[in-house]
């Protein structure tokens, strides 16, 4: 199975944010934000942080902040994340039924995000998961400032 | 591979790289007088090597019948052009009675410098046509044969390019669309093309047109029956691929239509220096369909299929075709455009904030998929301009964010 590089024409639906700093420099994002981004979803582990576009209340398009150094994703299929720029190098109708044996060799949960190792041919082997767990509003998380959270 | 001729295995001849060179050469010198319309010329240039007939459909006055013109008196062949109306007699088209042929009870038009004797011809607001007009026409669409009562004559059309307003509701005009293969919605120019276009209106008007030496028909000829002798074998599967999938999201494509969208594949994998057709050939079939949403959709939908497109020859409608970054950058520019008309009067507007927020989620859009230091050119000036009203109303983090790009994965 690879992975490899395509035009970055996809839709973005999320960040990814990664590195011992990932928390703060999220945290630090959002502080100084329009508090209408609080309410979007986000996960988070040790060292990195996943922020999910959403749709403000009442509206149908959703929004994401900018976010320096984040790797912006993209929904390959109901829970799955890419990067902007790769893929899975299948054809489509057989990416869903790989995907699922991924899930299901590995026992991890959805939504999760794939960071794949590229070479320099543009091409990788190996990837980095990570599992978001049940994503939830940044003004409800951990990341939030204990006065800001909901 | 060499072969003992000393071309490659699956490379067309000398006279044909020739010929191949001569349309691309051609089409630099007619693109230099229409700025944003190289595409529009590259598939006119495309339907006269397949023989296919042209559809082009837009609002007046953005060149369509110029740039057909440019193109008819840059090939030496025979050209007829008519602005069709509702009261258009077909004899305006197809030449009137011949009185001394009635006299002997003949029924038998005088076709000279008409339509039934064109080699190119060009049709303005062809759906405006009377179905006695529409239903000549069919037949030399079809058949390149003009029949009237017992008269019938063979016609030595290579191309039809029929231009309109807005594709018919009509499911009976939808029909004769349909004979129309190649279909390209044709929009004004971009705004960051506007300076070119004054500039090139101006020179045209003050100097006038230079004349093009015209290309010979029979250059035409040999490109046709080189295209006809493409191997397709090895796209054939791939095609059918393509269509299955275009069919799923609800696109109707005639079997008549998948067909002859074969030799578009042809003709275009021949323009790209080949004998054999490959993936990189598969782009005509989204100006197959004839709606431009649908059009949309499929450049997005075949995103992966088509990805390795390409043509020297023909490098404008192979990135119209696509969904690939030239395309996606003229979606998102649009969209930002859009978004930056939509201000709110006020900025105590509740509104406004909201509108930041969306600004905002825009210029990260685009900061995925281009680097900020090799923008694309009609992104630039929204691009400015989103990142200076950021700065000004928006959250500091706005230029915080902007110092350095989203993270390339490892």
């Amino acid at each position: 199975m690879h992975w490899c590089r395509i035009d970055p024409v996809q839709e973005v639906g999320a960040l990814l944010a990664t590195g011992s700093d990932a928390r703060a420099r999220v945290a630090a994002c959002f502080a100084e934000k329009s508090a209408l981004f609080h309410a979007l979803p986000v996960g988070h582990g040790e060292d990195w942080v996943a922020i999910f576009a959403a749709p403000l209340e009442g509206e149908r398009d959703p929004v994401l902040p900018r976010l320096a150094g984040s790797i912006p994703l993209y929904r390959v299929v109901s829970g799955w994340w890419f990067p902007v720029g790769t893929r899975l190098d299948v054809p489509d109708h057989a990416r869903a039924a790989i995907l699922a044996e991924l899930l299901d060799r590995h026992d991890f949960g959805l939504p999760a995000i794939v960071i794949p190792r590229m070479g320099l041919d543009g091409r990788g082997r190996e990837a980095d998961i990570y599992c978001c767990g049940n994503p939830v509003p940044f003004s409800d998380s951990e990341l939030a400032a204990p006065e800001d959270r909901a | 591979m060499q072969l003992e001729d000393g071309r490659t295995q699956g490379t067309p001849d000398d006279g044909i790289a020739h010929a191949i060179s001569r349309i691309n050469a051609q089409l630099d010198l007619l693109s230099a007088r229409f700025v944003g319309r190289r595409a529009l010329l590259e598939l006119i240039m495309l339907g006269l090597i397949a023989r296919e007939h042209v559809l082009l459909v837009g609002p007046p006055g953005t060149g369509k019948s110029a740039a057909v013109q440019s193109i008819a008196t840059a090939i030496d062949a025979s050209f007829f052009e008519y602005l069709i109306g509702r009261f258009t007699e077909p004899s305006e088209l197809f030449g009137a009675l011949d009185l001394d042929a009635l006299k002997d009870g003949q029924i038998r038009p005088v076709t000279s410098n008409m339509l039934p004797e064109a080699e190119i011809a060009f049709l303005d607001e062809i759906f405006l046509g009377s179905t006695a007009i529409l239903n000549s026409l069919l037949k030399i669409l079809n058949e390149r044969t003009y029949r009237r009562g017992q008269y019938s004559v063979k016609t030595p059309l290579l191309s039809c390019v029929a231009a309109s307003n807005a594709m018919p509701e009509d499911p009976l005009l939808a029909a004769f669309a349909d004979r129309f293969l190649v279909t390209m919605f044709v929009d004004p120019v971009g705004e960051n093309e506007l300076p070119d276009l004054l500039k090139t209106g101006w020179r045209e008007t003050g100097a006038g047109a230079v004349p093009i030496a015209p290309l010979p028909k029979s250059l035409f000829a040999s490109l046709h029956a080189a295209a006809v002798a493409i191997d397709m074998d090895e796209v054939t599967e791939a095609y059918a691929h393509i269509v299955r999938k275009v069919r799923l999201i609800g696109v109707v494509l005639s079997d008549r239509k998948l067909v002859k969208g074969q030799t578009l594949i042809a003709a275009a994998a021949l323009l790209r220096g080949s004998r054999v057709a490959g993936p990189e050939d598969l782009w005509p079939v989204t100006y197959l369909v004839q709606s431009r949403s649908q059009q949309e959709e499929v450049r997005e939908l075949l995103h992966v299929e088509l990805q390795h497109s390409r043509n020297p020859v023909l490098s404008n409608s192979v990135a119209d075709a696509t969904y690939g970054p030239t395309a996606h950058a003229a979606a998102l520019a649009e969209q930002a455009a859009l978004l930056l008309e939509s201000r709110p009067a006020l900025p105590t507007d509740p509104l406004h904030e909201r509108w930041l927020v969306r600004l905002e989620t825009m210029q990260t859009r685009i900061d995925a998929a281009f680097d900020r230091t090799s923008l694309p050119q009609q992104l630039r000036p929204v691009h400015a301009s989103i990142e200076s009203l950021l700065a000004r109303h928006g959250p500091a983090a706005a230029g915080a964010a902007a110092e350095d790009g989203p993270r390339e994965p490892a």
